[in-house]
């Protein structure tokens, strides 16, 4: 190997280096921590989320999950919840179900939603919620149907 | 600061410093030695997990007086786990170019396209000079301790790196992208 020839491949294997030594290890799951109950490091010493890496899940199952995570607030405390009156047209007044939140866990479930249809004005929807445990532990609210009226 | 044998012999009995620390103190080095072996975000985010459960469920096992570093174990684990994960399913998802991504927007589509065709140059590379080049090239372990985990003569770790240069050199040299525009990054 020519001596320019070794510092081009060294170079490039020095550049893929400091970007690769920027990689954080992934969080410790809660599967790991759970390996052993006692082993759990305190939070500050817990390695952060990369932010330069892909989700696990879609994109849109994150998205979905904000959303529904909006809704299950305006559910508390799982009965008629009144929209107030800063709030953004499209949370209109919704009547949740009594029993909803057991009933919950027992995914799929409609949860209501209001939708703010532009000729119509607000309206109830209803959407099937499901509660979603992935691979890593961790839990998230995903719509597993389109907006539907009832 | 306590050893490594110290942080297993504490979490053995769930005494702090122990799995934490250790986790910390590892965990980043392992994960990216399953992902540049693997490809996979997915898979080497497995493979780390899978090593402390193991880690955490056999640290009373561990030998403190055992002649072999912990380093050169946890590898001697990773590889193995690496192993079981690629023959038991078909590799999906992120691929390894994903973890690289630049942080930043500037110059960013060059740049990771350097970074990832580096990448990819590495991942053609067979199992044996790849492992012996991200141990080395990339990670900085002594070429007795890639002896000790790959149970090989530091003589057969050497011409498997040298093999390694010269393959990748190769792959390169189709890449027209230039790191001397990133100069200052890549120093």
């Amino acid at each position: 190997m020519r001596p320019d020839e070794r510092s081009a491949v060294d170079d490039r294997l020095a550049a893929l280096k400091s970007v690769l030594e920027r990689v954080p290890a992934p969080p410790l799951t809660a599967e790991t921590a759970t390996a052993d109950s006692t082993a759990q490091p305190p939070a500050r010493e817990r390695p952060a989320v990369p932010t330069n890496r892909r989700p696990a899940w879609p994109a849109a199952v994150g998205i979905a999950a904000s959303v529904a995570i909006a809704v299950l607030a305006l559910m508390r405390p799982w009965s008629t919840v009144e929209r107030p009156p800063e709030a953004a047209p499209a949370l209109a007044t919704a009547t949740i179900p009594a029993g909803v939140r057991g009933d919950y866990l027992a995914a799929p479930i409609l949860v209501p939603i209001a939708v703010q249809s532009v000729t119509r004005g607000p309206e109830l929807h209803y959407v099937d919620a499901q509660i979603v445990r992935d691979r890593h532990g961790n839990t998230g609210v995903v719509f597993v149907g389109s907006i539907r009226e009832e | 600061m306590p050893n490594d044998a110290t942080l297993l012999a504490n979490a053995a009995i769930g005494r702090e410093p122990g799995m934490g620390l250790f986790y910390e103190r590892h965990a980043a080095r392992i994960y990216r030695y399953a992902l540049m072996m693997s490809g996979s975000v997915s898979v080497a985010e497995d493979v780390t997990q899978a090593l402390f459960v193991h880690v955490m469920e056999n640290a009373a096992a561990y030998d403190r007086g055992r002649s072999r570093s912990s380093v050169a174990w946890l590898y001697g684990i990773a590889r193995n786990k690496l192993r079981s994960a690629q023959r038991s399913r078909e590799v999906t998802g992120a691929a390894v170019e994903t973890a690289l991504a630049p942080d930043s927007p500037e110059r960013a589509y060059r740049w990771s396209t350097l970074i990832a065709d580096t990448a990819k140059a590495v991942r053609t590379l067979p199992v044996e000079q790849r492992e012996v080049l991200v141990m080395c090239g990339l990670q900085e372990v002594d070429y007795a301790t890639v002896a000790e985990i790959l149970n090989v003569p530091v003589g057969t770790v050497r011409s498997r790196l040298s093999r390694a240069r010269s393959r990748l050199r190769a792959v390169l040299d189709d890449n027209e992208t230039s790191l001397e525009e990133f100069s200052y990054e890549a120093r």
